[in-house]
């Protein structure tokens, strides 16, 4: 009851930055929801109704609405951090990241019977929300990569032939990995969630295999790479930085199903 | 040396599904391969998804993404194509261009030959398929010689500032129509009948036949934005010839891709 409390405190107190545009994470929900199972559907239409794609907007509107009463809380944004020690485990943080809070959620979730509808639908809204920032590289806190916990820039090359062979590009590394380039935008979260059905074609049983712990690890390992070569005022090559992209959208649908498999299994 | 550089590229197409801008613009191509996605059959679908693992959407603006990187490098003159004096395609010029680029993968997977082929080449073939065909329709894609249309050699204004003729019809299907998504482009757009798309648009469905009709559309593109013509302060009139022009060819491209896909996975 006290982490409920906690939770619903820093509910109030929090909020995010989304992490991806909001069409993506619209559709992270709407290939989740495809893969839940039947009781878990059962529960989650109790507490969020048959269309809850508006749901994982729920902290970032409330965030929105804090600030503009000047009401958002010092260090509030942490809660979409993924903190992670030198072995590229979760690391105990001062309040929770996104990590903590998902477990905490979850336990709610699982013993929905025993909490109010508020909490459970509290919990269920939180662990929505935080699926896609945690599965965000740009939200990795990294030991040993003190760069990961500031923003910084750096550039790629984005003409290697000819005169303009020094052209260069400036990307701040959390926006680098918070957006798609090109037409994404231009996506509406029902053709993003085709397009990720595509993707995941018979994977979904690989892509929701293991632990939160061991996807904290895995998108650990991503950042690891990535942060080694992208550092404050570094020149990356173009490919490294393309390949961020194809990177990106494969965490991107790794969320959509662990979404569901995590919620399939907190609802048995 | 040369299977060395083909099969480097062959693998960054398969390792990187990329995305996005320029040429069409972005929304230019995404909406064309969306429109082209919505008129194919169930087959051409199943099999477009099965080697390109993403809608034609994702993969439109890949070309141009890529461009400039090594192995991409010989497709950089490639995005459109040069018209011969009397209207048609000039296959001496840059063998075709686009044209040339969208007419030799199709021959390479027609006739069910894409089965015979391993999936990262028919994905490779299909990559060039979906941007190459596109660009052709774009009106600033087809070039003109000086020689012949020396008049063409211009540019536009913007707020009373030198701005790129190339640039305004690259972008110019999205000309004004800031925040929309492909479906609500589509939905304004896509609306011939199966029967007066065969008959006006696909006719014989040869490459000649579309290449002619896109050098007409791209006189008819510059009789609109002439020289030195402010695109800030376009009349009414004007927006609305900008929008048939960039229309027509974005819904003629859609309707021509589909067929061509349709065609080899038939």
């Amino acid at each position: 009851m006290k982490r409920v409390s906690m939770l619903f405190v820093l509910l109030i107190s929090v909020f995010v930055a989304n992490a991806w545009h909001r069409q993506c994470d619209e559709a992270v929900v709407i290939v989740a929801s495809k893969h839940l199972s039947h009781k878990a559907k059962k529960l989650v239409k109790k507490y969020l109704g048959s269309d809850y794609s508006d749901d994982v907007h729920y902290l970032y509107d409330t965030e929105k609405e804090l600030a503009k009463q000047k009401k958002l809380k010092k260090g509030a944004r942490n809660i979409h951090d993924l903190h992670l020690d030198k072995n590229l485990c979760p690391k105990k943080v001062k309040g929770e990241d996104s990590y903590k809070a998902i477990n905490n959620s979850l336990e709610v979730v699982r013993n929905h019977k025993s909490h109010s509808k508020e909490e459970v639908r509290t919990a269920l809204r939180v662990v929505i929300n935080l699926i896609c920032d945690f599965h965000s590289v740009a939200k990795v806190r990294l030991d040993g990569y003190p760069h990961s916990y500031k923003p910084f820039s750096y550039t790629t090359q984005v003409r290697e032939w000819g005169p303009k062979s020094v052209l260069t590009k400036t990307h701040k590394w959390r926006t680098s990995w918070q957006k798609f380039d090109g037409g994404f935008p231009l996506f509406s979260p029902k053709y993003w969630a085709e397009d990720m059905e595509i993707f995941i074609g018979d994977k979904y049983a690989d892509y929701s295999k293991g632990t939160l712990e061991d996807w904290a690890t895995e998108v650990g390992t991503i950042a690891a790479y990535y942060l080694e070569f992208c550092k404050p005022d570094a020149r990356v090559p173009y490919m490294e930085f393309k390949s961020m992209e194809v990177v990106n959208y494969e965490l991107y649908v790794k969320a959509a199903c662990r979404l569901a498999a995590l919620l399939n299994d907190a609802i048995k | 040396m040369k299977n060395k550089s083909l099969f480097i590229a062959l693998a960054l197409v398969a390792i990187l599904g990329v995305q996005s801008a320029k040429a069409w613009s972005g929304f230019g191509h995404g909406a064309i391969n969306y429109i082209a996605e919505q008129h194919l059959n169930p087959k051409a679908k199943a099999e477009c998804r099965r080697y390109l693992q993403h809608t034609l959407s994702w993969h439109a603006s890949w070309m141009d993404h890529w461009r400039a990187v090594p192995p991409y490098q010989y497709t950089n003159s490639l995005h459109s194509f040069t018209a011969t004096a009397d209207g048609g395609i000039n296959w001496k010029s840059r063998k075709g261009g686009a044209a040339g680029l969208a007419s030799r993968s199709i021959k390479k997977l027609s006739n069910g030959k894409y089965k015979n082929m391993s999936d990262s080449l028919v994905r490779y073939n299909l990559l060039l398929i979906i941007h190459a065909l596109p660009d052709m329709h774009c009106p600033v894609h087809v070039s003109f010689s000086k020689k012949d249309f020396p008049e063409y050699k211009y540019n536009l204004r913007k707020n009373g500032k030198k701005f790129s003729r190339h640039k305004f019809w690259d972008a110019s299907p999205a000309f004004n129509r800031e925040g929309w998504t492909y479906e609500e482009y589509a939905a304004y757009v896509d609306k011939m009948k199966p029967k007066a798309v065969k008959r006006k648009i696909i006719k014989d469905g040869k490459i000649n036949t579309w290449g002619k009709d896109c050098v007409k559309q791209a006189h008819k593109a510059l009789a609109i934005t002439t020289k030195d013509k402010d695109v800030a302060e376009l009349t009414k009139k004007e927006q609305k010839a900008v929008w048939a022009v960039a229309d027509g060819q974005v819904v003629k491209a859609a309707y021509r891709l589909a067929y061509v896909l349709n065609e080899i996975f038939k």
